[in-house]
């Protein structure tokens, strides 16, 4: 064989040996995923309506939603919450009404250039428990203040909730 | 190289505010996979310059209502008999709208003086005096240190050996007027306590002659009931065998554990005196490896690391914190002779390991992980849901060849795996075992020689995987498929003229891995699509031997949206509906022009020029048709001075930033200066 040849195939051998172990073993392939649970991505709680389209959340997931220090929420009519207490009250709700809608009316995105932040301020929003058997089932009404951060995209970094009346529906502290 | 007691206190001041140091003495193995790791090789020492120096540098930034300044002197003078080492640095930083201010100084500085003690040995004194000032609206505070002792240094053979200890003061008040007068100094209060450590050995210089290279360090401060101590090792053994292959061995391991003191900022916005949390914080890291010598134009290499840390808070129960990471790195490499026409490089590294929360306790009478998961209202048990196994790999492959007329193709692979397996899930989506997954592929064409024209064109194609195993949380995998076409001419008719173009264009596009999920009946949420070419066009022209002109555009468009197609819609609404269109969101476009005139002198240079910004952005409604426009400029006129005479130099940037947009308007001033004699 020709040197020069062989040379070439003495380098790429190893090089082929070394990609093909990778493929084979599948150490950059993803694991087998379940199916998605329920029905996918569901935006129950309608939070899209607060980035609207000019800044819309690149995930829905509370997890990832929510970025900031605590506490982000904060209910004028309660005490101040942690983060994983309003995720979790926010599933709750979630799971527990399967039909709920939640109304958001947004006046005004206001732009903060000394940070590049946004304030959103929610003149009105509506929580209808039961769209399906009631529609005037409701859990509260009230206004609201959000403030949103860019960190690869839009999310909410603080949640200033004044609810109508007593303790906001979406609070942890909430009593049914 | 052995720690100076200046790095040590540094170490000491980071270890007390609960940042990690474990560094020092533990290398990281982040590098390309065929590369030797940096902690299989002796440091590199330091040129050792016979002149005496004066540094001087100062860097300052006003915004419209931030402010900082960074500015440091350093005196090293050359003696005959003695080594004098002084620091001086002051910085500043502060919200003028909110009237807070910090200030900071250090004074450190030695003096030791060549065999002044049995041995040979060295003698001399250390000092490291610190203040901080912070001022807020509702009052100021300042913290002072000082460290104060002698030093002792023998150089054994070829190994330094150096001993220090002395005096520890410290002085302080939380709750001082805005105002400061005469009551600063009668109402502060003190401490007083010592100091004392030693290092041993040079990272750059063989231990007796032999292949081992050994470096030890330790210091430890005790004011009052407070103390705290730095311990920092490393070995390493590096030795070529007379068949040409090289075995190494290393061994590093670093341990912080004490708190201090210091001044922060209260909760009401004021100032306070705080004990920082008692912190234990080790690392460890052994290491051993083989590079043989080329056999078959090809040489191989191998590295097996063990790493273990952990960081524990014995009296902080309030937010439990401690954790643990024992990992076990396998490396493989192979290289082929960089001379010949073929070039092959390939590394794969595998590091495998656990992440154990709260390790030091038993967690075993809780039993499942459901019954953790129920029972989170428990600070322990939700500290321990972050337990997991982490599996990390990372592979390079790089193939060049040379072609005639100095033509060089290359392709390079580069993968890289991040899984995290956690075992305590049980339906939150916190803890769901997840992958994230990147190949990138390049293709590089060089197009080189001695012609006028000269550049490179490339392709890239990269993929994104993330991958959620559970149920909770798949519905969010993708793969992100990224695509980008680049190319870079430069044009030298003459040695006084030159013509850079650089181009690229990209395009990100993200496919849902179950689809349906993300489709009618569920809310519409079609996939990200976003693209970006930019075009950076350089020249400079030498006038003549004086005068320089320089010129810089760079464009810059971007725009990002959604790929709006009919499967993600209600089908009974999809006819009367554009779909299968990219609907932006946002698009944005830069542009970027330097003009510059630089007079050359045999003294130095000075360049006088400015920099125009034009920003348009358009942010679209949710119909992806109406935008709005926001224009916003910046002119940045500047001068940039670069002189010296004889040994003495000095530099300096001053910019003036003109904005459009509020509060964005400016200074940026930066000097230093050199004088060696």
């Amino acid at each position: 064989m020709n040197p020069r040849v062989r040379a070439i195939f003495q380098k790429i051998l190893p090089a082929s040996l070394l990609a093909a172990l990778m493929c084979s073993c599948g150490i950059f392939s993803p694991r087998q995923s379940q199916t998605p649970n329920g029905n996918g991505t569901t935006d129950p709680l309608n939070f899209s309506a607060i980035g609207g389209t000019q800044y819309p959340f690149p995930t829905l997931q509370y997890e990832d939603l929510f970025q900031g220090d605590d506490p982000i929420y904060n209910d004028e009519n309660s005490r101040p919450s942690t983060k994983a207490a309003l995720i979790a009250r926010l599933n709750q709700i979630a799971n527990a009404y399967p039909h709920i809608q939640v109304n958001w009316t947004v006046t005004d995105w206001i732009p903060n250039s000394s940070d590049d932040s946004v304030t959103v301020n929610v003149g009105k929003y509506d929580i209808i428990l039961n769209t399906s058997t009631n529609p005037s089932d409701t859990a509260g009404s009230g206004t609201a203040i959000f403030i949103l951060v860019q960190n690869a995209g839009w999310h909410i970094s603080s949640w200033t909730d004044y609810p109508a009346q007593g303790v906001s529906f979406f609070s942890p502290n909430y009593n049914q | 190289m052995a720690a100076s007691f200046r790095e040590m206190e540094t170490m000491i001041s980071t270890a007390r505010r609960g940042a990690v140091i474990v560094g020092v003495a533990v290398a990281t193995v982040l590098c390309q996979t065929y590369e030797w790791p940096s902690f299989f090789a002796p440091a590199r020492r330091d040129t050792v310059v016979d002149s005496s120096k004066l540094r001087l540098s100062t860097q300052d930034k006003v915004f419209e209502n931030d402010e900082s300044t960074q500015s440091g002197l350093v005196w090293d003078p050359h003696l005959a008999t003695c080594h004098f080492l002084q620091h001086f640095l002051y910085e500043t930083s502060g919200d003028i709208g909110l009237h807070a201010t910090n200030q900071y100084v250090d004074l450190s500085g030695s003096v030791v003086r060549d065999s002044a003690l049995p041995g040979n040995g060295a003698l001399g004194l250390e000092w490291s005096p610190t203040a901080h000032y912070d001022l807020r609206e509702q009052g100021s505070g300042f913290e002072s240190t000082v460290d104060l002792g002698p030093v002792m240094q023998w150089r054994i053979d070829s190994v330094p050996v150096s001993i220090r200890g002395g005096v520890s003061g410290t002085a302080w008040n939380d709750s001082l007027p805005s105002s400061l007068g005469r009551a600063t100094i009668d109402s502060a209060n003190g401490a007083a306590g010592y100091y004392g450590g030693f290092s041993l050995g040079d990272t750059a210089a063989r231990f007796f002659g032999l292949p081992l290279y050994l470096s030890a360090q330790a210091l430890g401060r005790s004011v009052e009931q407070d103390a705290i101590a730095v311990l920092t090792g490393s070995a390493l053994f590096a030795h070529k065998l007379p068949s040409g292959d090289s075995l190494f061995a290393y061994f590093g391991d670093s341990l912080s554990n004490g708190k201090e003191d210091y001044l922060a900022a209260s909760s009401s916005g004021g100032l306070q005196y705080l004990s920082s949390p008692w912190r234990i914080a080790q690392s460890l890291q052994a290491a051993g490896g083989i590079k043989f010598t080329e056999r078959f134009n090809l040489q191989p290499a191998f590295y097996y690391s063990y790493t273990d840390k952990s960081v524990e808070y014995p009296n902080d129960d309030s937010v439990p914190s401690d954790v643990r990471d024992i990992l076990q790195t396998y490396c493989f490499m192979l290289s082929s002779d960089s001379a010949a026409h073929l070039i092959y490089r390939g590394g794969l590294r595998i590091t495998s390991g656990n992440e154990v929360w709260l390790f030091d306790k038993d967690f075993s009478r809780f039993g499942s992980p459901t019954y953790i998961f129920d029972h989170q209202d428990s600070l322990d048990i939700t500290a321990k849901l972050e337990d997991h196994q982490i599996y990390i790999a990372a592979a390079d492959q790089y193939l060049g060849i040379k072609l005639p007329h100095d033509w060089i193709l290359e392709y390079k692979l580069t993968a890289f795996r991040d899984s995290k397996t956690y075992s305590s899930f049980a339906g939150d989506t916190n803890y769901n075992t997840n992958d994230h997954i990147t190949i990138n592929n390049h293709l590089d064409l060089a197009l080189g020689g001695a012609h006028k024209w000269t550049g490179n064109v490339y392709g890239e194609y990269a993929t994104y995987t993330v991958n959620y195993l559970e149920s909770e949380e798949s519905a969010q995998n993708s793969v992100q498929t990224g695509y980008r076409l680049g190319l870079n001419v430069k044009f030298q008719p003459s040695e006084r003229f030159s013509l850079n173009e650089r181009i690229a264009a990209d395009a990100e596009i993200t496919d849902w891995m179950y689809e349906s999920f993300h489709s009618y009946p569920n809310i519409p949420d079609p996939p990200p699509f976003q693209r970006m070419f930019a075009s950076n066009l350089a020249g400079k022209w030498e006038c003549s031997k004086m005068i320089e002109l320089t010129g810089r555009w760079t464009e810059t468009y971007a725009d990002n949206g959604v790929w709006a197609g009919s499967q993600y819609f209600n089908p009974s609404k999809v006819d009367s509906m554009r779909t299968n269109y990219y609907g932006i969101n946002f698009k944005s476009i830069e542009n970027t022009f330097t003009l510059g005139t630089a007079l050359i002198r045999a003294w130095g240079r000075v360049e006088v020029g400015c920099e125009v910004q034009d920003n348009l952005s358009m942010p679209f409604d949710n119909t992806f048709q109406k935008y709005d426009i926001n224009q916003s400029s910046l002119i940045e006129p500047y001068i940039d001075l670069g002189v010296h005479y004889h040994r003495v130099s000095l530099n300096g940037k001053v910019i003036r930033m003109i904005s459009t947009v509020p509060n964005e308007s400016g200074w940026n001033i930066g000097i230093a200066g050199q004088a060696a004699w």
